[in-house]
């Protein structure tokens, strides 16, 4: 408890810390999952491994910063580590990269302790350190390199770094070409002629170096040096990199003879674990990462910058016009006017709520990426062969649904391994591939955003889910024959159902599949499953694009119009008077066999009757997790989409409403909170003593 | 008075030049509550809304009108009779909504008409709130009688203070 942040740093300061860590480590998790599968491949893009360096570099600097003594202490390490592997002094091994994505799994650990002020004893840091420590003290035997054999110049062997000089023993000893350009730039627009040559350069190798050129410097010019390691053929490079002023050469080699280069590849596709060893990484328990901000593409705030700038205009001329009309008498003419003005500010309004709306966006493949780490670690750790196939990962959604998505899809991807894939032996046997797949699809649909994450494993089996569910008493024996195939898998949905008998790791941490769909349903989204025996399971999970509008029922009660999340609402009834009865003074409805609650909104809110009882009220039978209430009101308006807008703290201890939304007409309508409510009205001794306080 | 001149009685030492460059006039703005005039600093108020539509809202304090929208955001309205204790009275046509900060938040204050902006010179406010009857002390910042009639100077934020929190 020795390290906290400097006093007087303040909570914001802290935040930032904590979103940008958090930013570089989901990077890291990144690049060492494309590293992976180029190790695997024979390759290992330096940039990649030059990227990690630098994000666990600027880390150490932050938490260090922030006094954030164990993220630092364990940066500190792990910079020594990457070190050495940029420069070639240990080697690249699945080992070395398991003790990599531990550490990515530890920051996001000691990142959620930071979060929440604390930091615990634990020796997880001290046990990778020192992981970390042997990986690295195995030093690399010293090979035996060609670089004698190619005819460089001795003063340009003279200036290269070590890093440098690595990187070009390298190449030479993997076989690859050298190539020299010498470049004419001219000083003004040297940043950007070197740029664009770099790029035009990296399909081909890798850029080694660059020096200024021992000779033709002159006032507005400058020689450079460029040296090239490609595997292609000149003419190729040649054809690439040729420009005015440019001179390139292939470096020859004073022996001849050499083995053609094995072809680099440098794509990156995500793939499984290959390793069948067991046990060692820890499974993080929740991938929620910690940082709150959202970090905007700043040509969306650009556009909303612009729209600013237009309704300053609007704003303007409705001025001037409120002037002319005050002055003026004959107003007639005007009005038109006014009309119009108002008509395009209304327009600028829209498209700036919409700019807005978007500026909260980001894609899926943020909650994806931690997915693919997982799905490494866990089929390791299973012994099971994993593809992960992600597609739609562009497909954007509101910042906060992609932070409580993770979790979620983090335990059905989790049951898909852990319950549906099956052992590399048994797939064989069943004429499968050894590797199973675990393919995830993003699409936009109209207002929602689908997910769907399928795997080719065994299926669900419904007979032993339906034993399973009457086990756990969530069914009885002979409901089960009364139910449809879509109702029998749903039953997975069930607390405390799972096929499999043994509580193993991963199932034995109590998070079940109910658990998935309560959070989902949070979210106002539904998940949905399909399975076939022996052919796979699909979960389909379907999600608003943004929590900031939703769909509402619109309702009347004495006269005020009020707004309801229709995602909350279960279905509406005509109330007959004769089908109400009285329990213990508290009016019920019995509804297909079941009692329902009911709560006469009018009397509730204490509201005065402003218009004449209708003939007919209305049930709004509302449910919040697994407790429901029928709201009784005059009529339904019908349904809309609304943006809710937050009531502000004066009115913070106002019960039953979560903010007011516009619904046409000229005033606001409060949104109800149906979950306040059934709360309140379900506990009715608490409710009573708070408004007796409140008196 | 320039700013030479506030630099020339500072190096001549001449304190009420000063004090009279410093401190100037003050702007209030003026509106009317029932048969008296009330004032607050014009800076204390972010603008002046015509009555719309108002929401009233179901249990709520009784000081609260309702909520409005002003430009996208709820705002809402409290009853400055009712937080004056003054008796009640239902708006009329000239009725106004003035828009304050308070507590880093924008409140709606109804009122029953506004009237101008006064300018009033340091010296012509009496602190002696002891005139004013039916209102608490603390609520009157102070007293001004720029022409005949009376104009009571409220103490924005002791008016608005939650009885609760105090």
């Amino acid at each position: 408890m020795t390290a906290k942040p400097p006093a007087g740093s303040g909570d914001r300061a802290q935040q930032e810390f904590l979103s940008e860590a958090q930013e570089l480590v989901d990077g890291l998790g990144r690049d060492l999952l494309v590293l992976d599968s180029q190790v695997k491949k024979g390759g290992g893009d330096p940039d990649l491994l030059n990227n990690v360096f630098r994000a666990v570099h600027t880390l150490k600097g932050l938490s260090g910063l922030f006094g954030v003594s164990r993220i630092a202490n364990l940066s500190h390490n792990l910079e020594n580590l990457l070190d050495d592997l940029r420069l070639g002094r240990v080697d690249l091994s699945s080992k070395i990269l398991d003790l990599l994505f531990e550490s990515a799994e530890l920051y996001g650990k000691l990142l959620g302790e930071a979060k929440e002020g604390r930091e615990e004893g634990g020796s997880e840091v001290e046990d990778l350190i020192l992981s970390l420590d042997r990986a690295a003290s195995r030093q690399r035997e010293p090979e035996p390199h060609g670089l004698a054999g190619y005819d460089l110049d001795p003063t340009l062997l003279g200036v290269l770094t070590e890093y440098e000089e690595h990187r070009l023993r390298t190449n030479v000893d993997r076989g690859i070409g050298l190539f020299k350009i010498r470049a004419r730039m001219d000083l003004m627009t040297i940043d950007a002629s070197l740029e664009a040559l770099k790029s035009r350069a990296k399909p081909l190798g890798e850029i080694i170096t660059y020096l200024p050129s021992s000779e033709g410097t002159t006032e507005d010019g400058i020689e450079l040096d460029i040296l090239l390691a490609s595997s292609r053929p000149f003419e190729e490079v040649h054809a690439a990199l040729a420009g005015p002023g440019y001179k390139i050469e292939q470096v020859q080699r004073r022996k001849a003879a050499a083995e053609p280069a094995a072809p680099r590849t440098s794509s990156a596709t995500m793939a499984g674990a290959e390793e069948k060893e067991p046990g060692g990484a820890m499974v993080p328990a929740s991938l929620r990462s910690v940082a709150q901000t959202v970090r905007v593409d700043i040509r969306k705030l650009d556009r909303l910058m612009n729209l600013v700038g237009e309704l300053n205009l609007v704003r303007n001329l409705l001025a001037q016009l409120g002037d002319d009309i005050r002055l003026r008498t004959e107003v007639r003419e005007l009005r038109g006017e006014l009309h119009r003005i108002h008509r395009s500010f209304d327009r600028h309004l829209a498209d700036l709520q919409e700019g807005i709306l978007e500026a909260r966006m980001v894609p899926l493949g943020q909650a994806f990426d931690k997915l693919a780490r997982i799905v490494r670690q866990i089929s390791k750790d299973e012994g099971k062969e994993i593809q992960f196939v992600v597609s739609g990962a562009e497909t954007e959604v509101d910042k906060l649904i992609v932070e409580d998505l993770s979790d979620p899809l983090m335990h059905i991807v989790r049951n898909a391994i852990d319950h549906g894939v099956e052992s590399p032996a048994l797939r064989t046997t069943s004429g499968k591939p050894t590797a199973g797949t675990i393919a995830v699809n993003a699409f936009q649909r109209g207002n929602h955003v689908v997910i769907e994450i399928e795997d080719d494993g065994s299926g669900i089996d419904v007979q032993r889910l339906v034993e399973a569910a009457v086990a756990s008493g969530a069914l009885e024996p002979d409901e089960a024959p009364a139910l449809g195939e879509r109702e029998l898998l749903h039953l997975v949905f069930l607390p405390g159902v799972s096929t499999k008998e043994s509580a193993d790791e991963l199932s034995g941490r109590g998070v079940g599949m109910d658990v998935v769909r309560t959070n989902i349903a949070r979210l106002g989204g539904v998940v949905d499953v399909q399975s076939e025996i022996g052919i796979g399971t699909k979960f389909t999970v379907t999600l608003p694009i943004t929590l900031a509008i939703i769909q509402a029922l619109v309702v009347e009660v004495s006269g005020r119009t009020y707004a309801m999340p229709l995602s909350t609402v279960q279905e509406v009834l005509s109330l007959r008077d004769e089908d109400v009865a009285t329990i213990e003074g508290h009016e019920v409805l019995t509804l297909r066999g079941q009692t329902l609650p009911l709560c006469r909104l009018e009397e509730l809110l204490r509201l005065s009757r402003e218009a004449p009882p209708p003939a007919r009220p209305r049930v709004v039978v509302a449910r919040v997790a697994a407790r429901r209430l029928g709201l009784v009101v005059d009529a339904i308006i019908g349904q809309q989409d609304i943006v809710i807008k937050a009531l502000g703290r004066s009115l913070r201890q106002v019960r039953g409403f979560s903010g007011a939304a516009d619904v046409g007409g000229d005033r606001l309508a409060l949104v109800i909170d149906p979950g306040s409510i059934i709360e309140e009205v379900l506990a009715p001794a608490r409710g009573e003593l708070r408004e007796g306080s409140a008196a | 008075m320039t700013r030479t001149d506030l630099a020339r009685s500072k190096r001549t030492g001449d304190p009420r030049g000063a004090l009279r460059a410093v401190e100037g006039r003050e702007e209030f703005l003026a509106f009317v509550l029932g048969d008296e005039q009330y004032a607050l600093p014009v800076q204390r108020v972010r603008e002046i809304l015509k009555v719309p539509a108002i929401t009233e809202v179901p249990r709520a304090p009784g000081d609260l009108v309702g909520i409005v929208s002003v430009r996208g955001l709820v705002l809402a309205v409290r009853d400055l009779r009712k937080l004056l204790r003054l008796p009640a009275r239902p708006p009329t046509r000239r009725a106004r909504i003035l828009v304050v900060e308070h507590g880093g938040e924008a409140i709606g204050l109804l009122v029953d008409e506004v009237r101008a902006v006064v300018r009033l010179l340091p010296g012509e406010i009496e602190s002696s709130p002891s005139v004013v009857r039916g209102l608490d002390a603390e609520a009157v910042a102070g007293v001004a009688r720029p022409g005949d009639e009376m104009l009571i100077l409220l103490g924005l934020d002791a008016v608005l203070r939650d009885p609760d929190n105090s």
